[in-house]
């Protein structure tokens, strides 16, 4: 009854006129974000995290999620026009979806995109709801050595299942131990690398510069540099929207394996939406019985790509909301974002601030069925979209960058500080070192420490004590598992590849 | 010895050396004096550990391909539009908000038009450009400091003049 009355208030709220701005506007900001290739709307959602410390958390948190969902299912309007995904998670709807362009039927692709997008996130959430609870009653009887063992493994999961060169994931993970240990130390509150002597430091690197300039400035200035965003303008006319009854008849086992491997894969740390996308298309061309027609417009391959997208969505709330672990960028903008106002994201966040959890799941409900509505109803506005011109979108995103910057620390420190992460971001991309393992540790690195320390000194057995208990050995294994083999898959692979070449 | 990836050898010293750097810093900070407590060097020394052994490893077992990340180029143009960062951040400081905004927003949307205003003139571009900068910084300017009241820089130079 008390989550029942949690979800009302939540409904409430959002069906005021505030509430449903914030859902509206969130959700179609997103899906516009999410359509043009290169910007996302997680650059959306780094911009408005300063501005969000003027807002009532409840319903920042409100505008965060629909932005998340609009953004996601907007993905795939660039790569079914264009053939270039909006953002990465869409990239496998590229393969077929742009075939159906290519032939003259973008609007079967794009209904039947628009409709897996819905029937992906919404049960997701749904699947959320039902498990955040029990796995949040779990996670409040865990220790500091439980839960330090747990962030231990998240991180190294990241890097072992990310893709990219793992040693340059582990550089990006010593760079963020180091630049999240820059301050106050977390036990004595003593001051670290306070370098110059100055005392900005001391407040260490403010996690909204970090991203501002990680993302959104290092992006635009990419996107300039290769002059990417000359050859996409886009001259196709789409069609309304059809309701894909046969195509979603003739695959709807397709939809539901594909739904499982997205909330599955959504629900491991670092993986999120592309990894979940390129699994459930992979499986199903493997599978399927027309596997030659993939990747020359198999409806397939769109539905399979959209529904796990999407479906990640909810399977990433499990972790964030029940544990405090983000699973993409996503999360850690959302963990950034509650931080402004002072609230700790953990395993007492459900307990603690309930209408803040019911809010993020009523507002990701409603922001699905607000994207339905408006991918369906104003679906030949899609190729619109896409036109929009970049220098005043990019020149305004610049800007709302910087000046969230400064406002995050009221002073041109974090200005600098997201300058120098724009750099950063620029010198990740030129060595290839991938920048969501950094980004996770540096955001888990401080409860990392706190709860190892913590660990250490209220047991009388030290390191020793993260083996003692079960839970905890657990994860650290499962963690060091994960991590080998994410070095030695590509080793294995190689032999393998040598061996069948001898056969051959 | 021939080095098979300049960027990765590159990038493997780097690690060694700033994980050397890092590791003689965080030997000079104090414990925490709690017991059992390992001390506020433990975390850095463990990042600066993991990146001198990955270091290390960039080094001994380098990527092959070595892939150009950007032409001469387009360095260019990326220093240029850095160079509006760094300069939005000076104008901030001297300017104030009210004026640095406009300006910068002026030409960043003028170097940006380059990509999708193709067909259009300098001077159409130039026109464009303005106008986007003065409405966009007005509309910025009431956003930000009427409607949020958000604490902006006014500006040393403008301190200074209205003092005077």
């Amino acid at each position: 009854m008390e989550v029942l009355g949690y979800f009302v208030n939540a409904l409430k709220e959002l069906c005021s006129l505030t509430g449903f701005i914030y859902v509206v506007i969130g959700t179609l900001a997103g899906v516009v974000l999410g359509a043009i290739p290169g910007l996302g709307s997680s650059t959306l959602m780094v911009v408005l995290l300063p501005i969000s410390y003027r807002m009532d958390p409840v319903m920042a948190m409100a505008l965060f999620i629909s932005i998340t969902i609009g953004g996601m299912s907007g993905g795939c309007i660039g790569s079914i026009l264009l053939g270039i995904p909006g953002t990465s998670s869409s990239l496998c709807t590229v393969f077929d979806g742009y075939e159906f362009t290519k032939q003259g039927h973008p609007s079967r692709a794009l209904s039947n995109a628009v409709f897996a997008n819905f029937l992906g996130n919404v049960p997701s959430v749904l699947l959320a709801i039902a498990c955040c609870k029990v796995v949040a009653t779990w996670a409040v009887k865990l220790g500091p050595w439980e839960y330090a063992a747990l962030c231990f493994c998240a991180i190294l999961m990241v890097v072992g299942l990310s893709k990219g060169n793992m040693v340059k994931s582990m550089v990006g993970v010593g760079l963020a131990i180091f630049l999240a240990s820059v301050g106050e130390d977390p036990i004595n509150a003593s001051g670290r690398f306070l370098f110059f002597g100055r005392i900005e430091f001391l407040d260490g690197f403010n996690i909204i510069s970090v991203m501002l300039g990680l993302f959104a400035a290092k992006i635009i200035l990419l996107e300039y540099a290769r002059q990417e965003k000359t050859e996409n303008a886009v001259d196709v006319k789409v069609e309304g929207f059809k309701f894909p009854a046969k195509d979603l008849w003739d695959n709807k086992w397709l939809v539901v394996r594909s739904w499982i491997t997205g909330a599955v894969i959504g629900f491991l740390p670092g993986l999120g939406g592309p990894v979940a996308a390129v699994m459930a298309y992979s499986n199903e061309k493997m599978i399927s019985k027309e596997k030659e027609k993939w990747g020359h417009g198999h409806i397939g391959g769109v539905l399979a790509a959209e529904t796990s997208n999407n479906a990640a969505i909810g399977g990433a709330l499990i972790p964030l909301l029940a544990l405090g672990i983000p699973g993409d960028a996503a999360g850690v903008q959302f963990i950034a974002a509650l931080n402004i106002h002072g609230i700790q994201i953990g395993p007492m966040f459900m307990r603690e601030q309930p209408e803040i959890v019911y809010m993020i799941f009523v507002g990701a409900l409603l922001s699905g069925i607000v994207v339905l509505l408006y991918e369906t109803l104003g679906m030949k506005t899609f190729p619109a979209l896409l036109k929009i011109p970049y220098h005043y979108l990019y020149s305004a995103v610049i800007m709302l960058a910087f000046i969230g910057a400064y406002m995050s620390t009221n002073s041109f420190y974090g200005l600098i500080v997201a300058i120098c992460c724009c750099v950063l971001g620029v010198l990740f991309d030129c060595f290839g070192i991938p920048s969501l393992p950094f980004l996770m540790t540096f955001i888990l690195s401080p409860l990392l420490e706190l709860r190892i320390r913590q660990g250490m000194s209220s047991s009388n057995n030290g390191i020793k004590e993260f083996f003692l208990r079960p839970i905890s050995c657990f994860f650290i294994i499962l963690g060091i598992l994960v991590l080998l083999f994410g070095f030695l898959s590509p080793l294995f692979k190689k032999l393998k590849k040598n061996k069948a070449e001898e056969n051959a | 010895m021939k080095i098979k990836n300049k960027k990765d050898f590159g990038l493997g010293v780097f690690c060694i050396l700033f994980a050397a750097l890092i590791i003689y810093l965080s030997l000079q900070l104090k414990g925490s004096g709690y017991d059992g407590d390992p001390g506020p060097k433990m975390f850095p020394i463990i990042g600066s550990v993991i990146m001198a052994v990955c270091g290390i490893a960039l080094i001994i077992a380098p990527e092959k391909e070595e892939k150009v990340f950007l032409t001469k180029a387009q360095w260019k143009a990326a220093f240029g539009l850095f160079g509006m960062y760094v300069a939005l951040a000076l104008l901030l400081w001297l300017l104030g908000f009210m004026f640095a905004v406009p300006i910068v927003l002026f030409i960043v949307t003028f170097m940006l038009s380059k990509l999708s205003v193709k067909n259009a003139t300098i001077k159409h571009r130039l026109i464009i450009s303005l106008i986007f900068g003065v409405v966009g910084g007005a509309v910025l300017y009431l956003a930000y400091i009427v409607g949020l009241k958000a604490q902006m820089p006014t500006g040393l130079l403008i301190e200074l003049l209205k003092k005077r």
